[in-house]
């Protein structure tokens, strides 16, 4: 049995192997099983088609489409290495730790299928099988949003830049204060649209022992859906207020040189009720993190919380590369919750809202380990092997805890 | 940015016939089930470039490289002796009738001709005096992976590069380099290579570096007698300016050069296998040579048990079963224990609902996290670099023990 399963191994992945190694493949599939039990057509493309076509797909933000068996098998290693590196789908907490709303992940059985296709052969299947044509949709996930806001003007990532960001202010035109229970961002032109922070545009709070109020209304990165807040919280919109919409650009290889235009539009959704709790923000800052090349850099940090609050979100908001951030909350009476654990990549910063509100009684310690010196496996194994890594350019962690207070009751904006 | 594209299309090419050459082994037999044995069914052909043998294609056309006419191929998967690739042929494992070792397992291509003539064709046939043309191997890239002088077999990160590092009871390391057809590198590039040992003390645990020179076609040091097994690592850079590469090696014994045999021949030889004789542990050939004795029960695949406590207890069997190879240096064959963990973990994974809500949430992102891990030991497992490997099984149990947690009714 082993003896035979074996040999199927060799005789195919020689194959493989023999062609990669001309071909300067940084990692070939090597002396291993090419026999892909899933194909493209039955197995892979509607794991593709359900968790991936957001991006993936013709004109979307990803540098290739992954919609067709042309297409997607190409990128058969990338596909493994992004995957086994838990790179993509792009949800940078890990999932067995804390509780988090609407984890972006795949289960296990459609790693394996992926990873299995993608190291066996990558199989197509049936010749002459018609897959549905997947087309890019472009609209707001949750529907028409109450307030459009589209910006004045279009904005063009010139044809000798890959990256850009520019930071537009947009007037509400609202008349009296709102109750906000999601933002959203509809790019004019997806494909370049990378993400965005959009805030309301406020006068710089002073640092402040108390929660204030939170003004960032969303991090928006591509293929995630807002997250309406319920229960009874909302963000704050003043009357007349302004947005500051601030979009990171990036263009994918297939427009390098090319001039792209874009004309994004916000979308602001109100609370459905008339009184609400004010969503809070209470920063968590680390002292400034030794930098150096020590190894098992590990940095504890913590911020004691000065009135019983109760916790809803985090997010990372300026934070170095390639990290981990393990984040617990701290009782007076000792007992820990797991909050969340992060590998940090600032392009994919998002908010991550817990999937129950965490009770934080007075004198409770939101507690941070950084670790400074967690191995990207990705970096380490499928770029420069055997070399040791560049030590990252930390300087500071800054996470923001959205929060209200236990005692808050509904009111009106 | 002109090279992402050119790296996207050649990726093509490897994948397109990389799939060509799963399609055609299909046959409606089952990927992982076995296939019906050799003899009855010839290897399917594969269409490749007279001048560059890495271009593999599932039709006839002509070389993206020098445009040369394709010509057919068939790749098979043979035994043969150590020592003297192809010059005997087996279909299954056995002894090298030559010098009594066990044999390794190798790819090659097959294809039939007329003696005397300079006929050559893909399939069996007759020639001209109506004798029936005559079986023949030739050697493939990549074909060969095994050690030609009793010592350990790594390939390189850069996919060309092999070698192989021996452990001689004089006290000598010792490291040959090959190409990817497994030939000894030639000189002009063997000079351009820099190589050193690192030598662990194992009482100390002090590193000692010392550089290896190159005598002939090999580098070697004296590194002393140590205490067995010697545990030591390479730092190789192929030529200047390359990346540096590092090699772990683990030598339970001291590394014994297989016996000198006579002169071989490249045609069809196949001795009858020697009846009776139960596969000799190959001596002198440290751990990285099971694969071909078949015998460690690490290697041998099992059915997935039907309850949970029992997939439980062999995914603690095949855990420690990777650490036992890691220790060892096996590095290549982490990926059989590794692989049928992960079909546990798999398995499992069905079981899930079993589990009351909050350990169900917690089990299936260790399950993930040890479908990943397990791909990681597969990849890293060729490359034998242990300290990568062992960051990775850091991972792998960390994921075990969170899945063995998880299910109640089977606490370790």
């Amino acid at each position: 049995m082993t003896v035979i399963t074996t040999k199927v191994r060799f005789i195919l992945i020689t194959a493989i192997i023999v062609m990669g190694v001309a071909l300067a493949v940084q990692r070939g599939e090597a002396h291993k099983a090419i026999t892909s039990k899933y194909t493209y057509n039955d197995d892979v493309f509607p794991i593709f088609r359900d968790r991936c076509s957001r991006c993936h797909v013709t004109g979307g933000v990803a540098p290739m489409s992954l919609m067709t068996y042309d297409e997607a098998f190409p990128w058969a290693e990338s596909i493994r290495a992004e995957l086994v590196s838990a790179h993509m789908p792009p949800w940078n907490a890990d999932d067995g730790f804390g509780d988090l709303k609407r984890a972006h992940t795949l289960s296990p059985n459609e790693i394996d299928i992926i990873l299995t296709w993608a190291t066996g052969g990558n199989p197509r299947g049936a010749l002459d099988q018609k897959l549905p044509e997947v087309a890019l949709k472009n609209e707001w996930t949750m529907g028409a949003p109450d307030l459009a806001l589209r910006m004045p003007a279009e904005f063009t990532v010139a044809a000798d830049r890959m990256e850009d960001t520019q930071e537009v202010t947009l007037a509400t035109g609202t008349t009296e204060a709102r109750w906000v229970r999601a933002v959203d961002l509809l790019p004019g032109t997806p494909s370049i649209v990378r993400s965005a922070v959009i805030s309301v545009k406020a006068a710089q709070t002073p640092p402040s022992s108390s929660p204030t109020p939170e003004h960032v209304l969303v991090r928006w990165v591509p293929g995630h859906d807002p997250e309406p807040i319920d229960s009874g919280t909302a963000f704050r919109l003043p009357a007349g207020a302004e947005l500051v919409a601030r979009i990171h650009y990036k263009k994918t290889w297939q427009f390098e040189g090319k001039p792209l235009t874009d004309r994004s539009t916000v979308g602001v959704y109100f609370a459905q009720t008339k009184d609400a709790r004010e969503l809070l923000t209470v920063p968590i800052v680390s002292p400034t993190l030794p930098a150096g090349d020590a190894r098992d850099r590990t940095v504890t940090f913590s911020r004691t919380i000065d009135e019983d609050l109760q916790a809803l979100a985090l997010s990372p908001e300026q934070v170095p590369p390639n990290i981990t951030l393990q984040v617990e909350a701290v009782r007076p009476d000792g007992s820990r919750t797991p909050m969340i654990r992060l590998n940090t990549r600032p392009d994919w910063d998002r908010r991550y809202w817990f999937e129950h509100p965490l009770t934080l009684p007075r004198g409770s310690k939101v507690e941070v380990i950084a670790n400074l010196d967690d191995p990207d496996i990705l970096s380490s194994a499928f770029s420069a092997p055997s070399t040791p890594r560049a030590p990252a350019p930390v300087s500071i962690v800054r996470l923001a805890l959205n929060v209200v207070p236990a005692q808050a009751r509904p009111i009106a904006p | 940015m002109k090279a992402r594209r050119t790296f996207a299309v050649l990726l093509f090419i490897v994948s397109l016939a990389a799939s060509a050459v799963r399609r055609s082994n299909a046959d409606g037999v089952g990927p992982r089930a076995a296939r019906p044995v050799q003899g009855e069914s010839l290897p399917p052909i594969s269409f490749t470039c007279p001048m560059h043998p890495e271009i593999l294609e599932d039709k006839k056309g002509s070389c993206p490289i020098c445009r040369m006419d394709l010509v057919g191929i068939r790749l098979d998967s043979v035994w043969t002796c150590a020592t003297r690739p192809l010059a005997v042929v087996e279909t299954k494992p056995g002894r090298c009738p030559i010098d009594g070792s066990a044999l390794v397992q190798v790819t090659a291509a097959v294809s039939w001709t007329c003696p005397g003539t300079s006929t050559e064709s893909v399939s069996p046939g007759s020639c001209a005096d109506g004798s029936p043309m005559v079986k023949r191997f030739a050697s493939r890239a990549h074909g060969n992976h095994n050690p030609q002088h009793g010592g350990l077999f790594f390939m390189a990160a850069d996919n060309w590069h092999h070698l192989e590092g021996a452990y001689l009871p004089s006290g000598v390391f010792r490291l040959y380099f090959y190409d990817d057809f497994t030939k000894p590198l030639a000189l002009a590039e063997l000079r351009g290579v820099t190589a050193s040992v690192v030598v662990k003390d194992s009482r100390t645990a002090k590193e000692t570096t010392v550089p290896l020179v190159r005598s002939g076609r090999y580098m070697q040091a004296s590194i002393g007698k140590l205490p067995l097994p010697a545990e030591m690592y390479t730092h190789v850079v192929f030529k200047p300016g390359a990346p540096h590469n590092r090699f772990d090696f683990a030598f339970e014994t001291y590394s014994k050069e297989p016996h000198a045999a006579p002169t071989p021949t490249m045609t069809r030889a196949t001795p009858a296998p020697i009846p009776g004789t139960p596969p000799a542990a190959p001596t002198g050939v440290p751990s990285g040579a099971e694969l071909s004795s078949g015998i460690d029960p690490a290697l041998v695949q099992l059915p997935i048990p039907d309850t949970v406590p029992e997939m439980l207890a062999q995914l603690r069997t095949r855990t420690d079963q990777i650490r036992v190879f890691i220790d060892r240096g096996s590095f290549a064959s982490i990926y059989v224990p590794a692989f049928q963990a992960k079909d546990l973990a798999l398995a499992l994974d069905a079981h899930k609902n079993e589990l009351a809500a909050d350990r169900r949430k917690a089990v299936e992102p260790a399950i993930a996290k040890l479908v990943r891990s397990a791909y990681l030991l597969d990849a890293f497992g060729d490359l034998g670099n242990k300290q990568q490997i062992s960051e990775v099984y850091a991972k792998f149990v960390e994921a075990e023990t969170d899945i063995q947690s998880a299910f109640p009714q089977h606490q370790p």
